[in-house]
């Protein structure tokens, strides 16, 4: 009997803990949403330390740390087949990259970009260019560039060495906050003036964009094409006549513009470096008003508070908040169909190096044989078709799934300007053995 | 007399703990159909917010999401009362996904006001007014 009360007594009080601690979190609830922010510092204009920003926005500020750890905490491998933060170095698994790419500096080293917060690091330590990087590199890495541009200028930022801007910054800080954010009222911004110049000759005012719009242009102001313009090696966006890859070109035709001669076959070639913002801007996500941010920072709720979750990953491993705000389809269903498009564009591209590499051997047997600029002037230029519309998709960091029917047809026409090159370069080796 | 005098100790701080957090989280407004009481928590509240403008802004959660015999639909209530507090108490959840069980109350309630003009089509196998029609009630 006594041991029966006891029983009943501890029920009891394990029944009345529970509902008070039931009461409790739904007072914390209440309150979470009550308080969604709590001013604690005052953050001063393009303040380059994340930290400082992160004392205010503590949960945003955690999530954007964690961009520098990815691979730590998550393996994209495990997730994603081509991308993901991992440093794997491209020329290992791809090898024909170091034909295709010969006599450029990505031969000699290519790894696979890290999260946000590694690219100071990542910019210093690549093998690319050594010491003789200009300022014009730093452009992207870093957010003391906002406070740079103001105060020194663009023109001066480029023509700087690299090298001399990060030793004038104690420490300098990666990518971060104010390249994003204003500080006093935390609107998204663009802070980089080669895209608001790029924008202007387009005749956008970015000053009278949406919010829905700044959420593409504040990526798209890194996640880009680009070339580096005279000797001051000024930056320049190449969207004059538009942004797919057919309005790139003829603008690279009409100034004539190349980074380098191939090593084999001598064609001027100009690299392209992750169109992001091209490709993604031709996709069916795009025409339905979905921005950059929608998956690769969805919302998430942290108890009662909807923030946009800044840890900025590969919506592969966060698929139900990145899909499922929109798609009501299963996670295995939504990782089959990225999947999909990924692997034919994988397919694709493979097809299209291939047929590169096999130009490039065309035009060296036509080069042994003697061939002179002007014979080999057919097969260059269709080799730089192919190769520009080759590495336009290859650079680009989706594998193809931020337009898949767009990719598809890029690399159909580079395919078929290969096989054409390859094919003026057999001419001229005919012509060399009459 | 001492024991059970400090179990109706224990008890009356139970029941009075309990009536208070009842009250303090409306819990009584759960009994009701009113649209309100469910967006006393957060959670709701893009869906909440769809509903408002959607061509369903009429008709209340209710009719849509719950039973319409007095049994079904409290047993139904219960039983979300319960997910969704377990999932806003001990998860993060952002995303809502709809249970197969509410899944099929819904497509009942489409048939039960719509019937006449559906009737010929909606007993095919797999078929669901939502499948096309997935924001009549609320886009998200």
């Amino acid at each position: 009997m006594r041991s029966r009360l006891a029983l009943v007594f501890l029920a009891g009080v394990l029944l009345t803990a529970s509902v008070a601690a039931l009461l409790v979190t739904i007072f914390e609830r209440q309150q979470e949403a009550r308080t969604t922010f709590v001013k604690v510092v005052d953050v001063k204009e393009d303040e380059p330390d994340p930290s400082i920003w992160g004392q205010n926005f503590r949960g945003e500020y955690e999530a954007y740390s964690r961009t520098q750890r990815t691979s730590e905490m998550v393996q994209y491998s495990k997730y994603g087949r081509y991308g993901g933060s991992e440093a794997f170095s491209r020329l290992d698994k791809y090898p024909n990259l170091v034909r295709l790419f010969a006599g450029y500096p990505f031969a000699v080293e290519y790894t696979e970009d890290r999260g946000h917060l590694n690219a100071v690091d990542d910019v210093l330590n690549t093998k690319r260019l050594g010491d003789s990087k200009p300022g014009t590199c730093f452009t992207c890495k870093s957010s003391n560039v906002p406070g740079l541009m103001k105060s020194i200028g663009p023109e001066k930022f480029y023509a700087t060495p690299m090298k001399q801007i990060v030793d004038s910054l104690h420490p300098a800080f990666s990518i971060s906050c104010a390249d994003c954010h204003d500080a006093k009222t935390m609107a998204l911004r663009v802070t980089r003036p080669a895209y608001v110049e790029a924008m202007q000759r387009r005749g956008v005012d970015l000053s009278k964009a949406t919010r829905q719009e700044m959420r593409n242009h504040v990526c798209a102001q890194c996640h880009a094409e680009y070339y580096f313009k005279g000797d001051g090696k000024y930056l320049v966006f190449p969207w004059d006549k538009g942004f797919t890859i057919d309005n790139i070109e003829a603008y690279y035709e009409e100034i004539n513009f190349k980074d380098w001669d191939h090593a084999e076959t001598k064609t001027p070639l100009p690299k392209m470096q992750h169109p992001e913002g091209e490709i993604f801007s031709t996709g069916v996500h795009a025409r339905n008003g979905v921005t950059c941010p929608d998956c690769h920072m969805p919302y998430k709720r942290e108890g009662a508070v909807k923030i946009t979750d800044h840890w900025i990953r590969s919506p592969l491993v966060n698929l139900t908040n990145a899909c499922g705000t929109c798609h009501r389809a299963p996670e295995e269903e939504m990782r089959s169909r990225i999947f999909e498009s990924q692997d034919r564009t994988f397919e694709l591209l493979g097809r299209a190096g291939n047929a590169i590499v096999a130009a490039q051997d065309a035009m060296k047997d036509a080069i042994a044989g003697g061939a002179n600029d002007d014979a080999m002037k057919a097969a260059r230029a269709l080799h730089r078709r192919a190769y520009i519309r080759w590495d336009f998709v290859s650079a680009e960091n989706s594998m193809g799934f931020h337009s898949s029917q767009e990719v598809a047809r890029i690399l159909g026409d580079s395919i078929d300007f290969a096989r054409q090159s390859e094919i003026a370069a057999r001419k001229v080796v005919e012509a060399q053995k009459r | 007399m001492r024991v059970p005098l400090a179990m109706a100790a224990v008890f009356s701080v139970f029941v009075g703990i309990s009536l208070f957090t009842v009250w303090y989280a409306k819990g009584y407004s759960y009994l009701s159909d009113d649209p309100q009481a469910c967006v006393n928590c957060h959670i709701m509240r893009d869906n909440y917010d769809g509903w408002s403008v959607s061509s369903h802004r009429t008709v209340t959660c209710n009719e849509c999401h719950v039973p319409h015999d007095l049994i079904g639909k409290y047993i139904a209530k219960a039983e979300h009362g319960y997910l969704h507090s377990y999932a806003f108490t001990f998860e993060n959840v952002q995303v809502i996904r709809i249970k197969p069980k509410s899944y099929a109350d819904v497509q009942d309630n489409c048939k039960r006001c719509h019937e006449q003009l559906v009737s010929f089509i909606v007993d095919a196998p797999d078929m669901s007014c939502t499948r096309c029609h997935r924001t009549v009630g609320h886009a998200v």
